[in-house]
């Protein structure tokens, strides 16, 4: 599926997390509840917040591993879940983030 | 303790890797050990520690002794948080004492494997069911803490409206969780296949321990040398309890082996349950259970402080005065 809008909004949105991977599990059932069943989430190496100062992946302390979690959905699940989200980050730490998507291309979008 | 007394235990490759990795740190080396390969050496250390403690337990078989010890581990898990707590809740708001106060109840599998290998450097004797009585050490220190932060902060998360402790997922989380589960089983896998698994897994268990432990002890020294850096957000008065409160339960672990009569090795190992505190696994616990309990303040002192004192200073100190009493 494609979805191009190169001069205004798509509809769609892209929303971003940069948590501990303690809570990857609970902020992936934030998403599905909200609709968001797709994503991709990756280890980050190192990081530094405000709250726990840098961040080193070292595998073996924990609140070393930070994960980086993308995905995308129209506007209205995307703020629902964004929503859901903020109190959750000011508890664990990290970062969340939505912005606009101008062109997708990927297979089974609903 | 003399000093030739101390200058031995510093002369243990294990030792002296703990240090060569906090010298990394220091001089800022690119020493490094991959995450995966320290993951994987903390997952060696908990197989060997409960596979050599169930076939001890195979060659010793039950006794009340043991039941008495394990009993009193348990014990200690969940009493010593509240005692603990109320010294940290001085200085601290009380999801952050529950938490350190957790991981104080709670013992160090890398500082345990330490004093065992201690103990068999000088060929000291010891009981497998040390090892059990250790593997039943973290899920009541955990509980304890959460039972502290809930207390603790009641009327506050009262007045927010939020308070609500997911029991069940927290409590499978402190029985079930990655090292627990695998001490435990590595315990009764290695008590059930008694000398036959004895004689199948001597070159992986045995012969190589040391050298992975040295290994091992390489990783936390460098994960212990960029945990001293925070250590200027925790403030004195945590440093002061990190090194004095751990020998005062050291003590308390001393006397009470005294008093179950159990041997110099033996007596060893319980005192070294009493006072290490754990960095791993009841860290992960808590931090699940209390997102909002700050990583950088327990754990410089839990392996910045604690565990470098305990594995240089406390263990050959405990030692010298398990030979004076008794």
């Amino acid at each position: 599926m494609d979805v191009v809008n190169r001069s205004s909004d798509t509809g769609w949105r892209r929303l971003e997390l940069v948590v501990p991977e303690l809570f990857l599990d609970r902020a992936l059932e934030v998403l599905q509840a909200a609709g968001l069943g797709g994503y991709t989430a990756l280890q980050v190496a190192q990081s530094k917040g405000a709250r726990s100062g840098e961040v080193l992946y070292d595998g073996v302390l924990p609140g070393s591993n930070n994960v980086w979690l993308f995905t995308l959905g129209q506007a209205a699940r995307v703020e629902l879940a964004f929503d859901r989200l903020r109190p959750l980050i000011d508890q664990w730490g990290g970062l969340l983030l939505v912005s606009d998507v101008r062109a997708i291309h990927a297979m089974g979008l609903p | 303790m003399s000093v030739q007394s101390l200058i031995d235990n510093f002369m243990h490759p294990p030792v002296l890797f703990f240090f060569l990795g906090v010298l990394a740190t220091l001089v800022k080396s690119d020493l490094d050990v991959p995450p995966q390969i320290g993951k994987f050496l903390g997952l060696y250390l908990l197989f060997h520690i409960g596979i050599v403690g169930g076939e001890e337990l195979f060659h010793s078989g039950f006794s009340a002794t043991v039941l008495v010890v394990m009993a009193v581990c348990v014990s200690v898990s969940f009493l010593a948080p509240f005692a603990s707590y109320r010294v940290l809740r001085l200085r601290l708001d009380p999801i952050n004492a529950a938490a350190i106060a957790a991981a104080y109840g709670s013992i160090s599998a890398v500082e345990f494997a330490t004093a065992s290998s201690f103990l068999e450097g000088k060929r000291i004797a010891f009981g497998g069911y040390m090892v059990a009585g250790m593997a039943l050490m973290e899920s009541p220190a955990v509980i304890a803490g959460l039972i502290l932060a809930r207390l603790g902060s009641r009327k506050a998360a009262a007045e927010e409206g939020k308070g609500r402790i997911d029991w069940p997922h927290i409590l499978h989380e402190s029985f079930f969780n990655g090292s627990v589960l695998l001490l435990l089983g590595s315990l009764v896998i290695g008590y059930a296949t008694g000398e036959t698994g004895e004689r199948e897994l001597k070159p992986f268990v045995t012969d190589i321990f040391r050298g992975m432990l040295s290994l091992y002890m390489l990783d936390m020294g460098l994960l212990a040398g960029r945990r001293l850096a925070d250590l200027r957000r925790s403030g004195p008065f945590l440093s002061i309890f990190a090194l004095v409160y751990p020998p005062l339960l050291a003590l308390a672990g001393m006397s009470v082996a005294w008093l179950l009569g159990l041997s110099p090795g033996n007596a060893l190992l319980l005192t070294i349950m009493f006072s290490s505190a754990s960095f791993i696994a009841v860290p992960a616990a808590m931090r699940l259970a209390l997102p909002q309990a700050n990583m950088g303040l327990l754990l410089p002192m839990t392996l910045g402080l604690t565990f470098t004192f305990e594995i240089t200073l406390g263990i050959p100190l405990y030692f010298q005065l398990i030979q004076w009493m008794w």
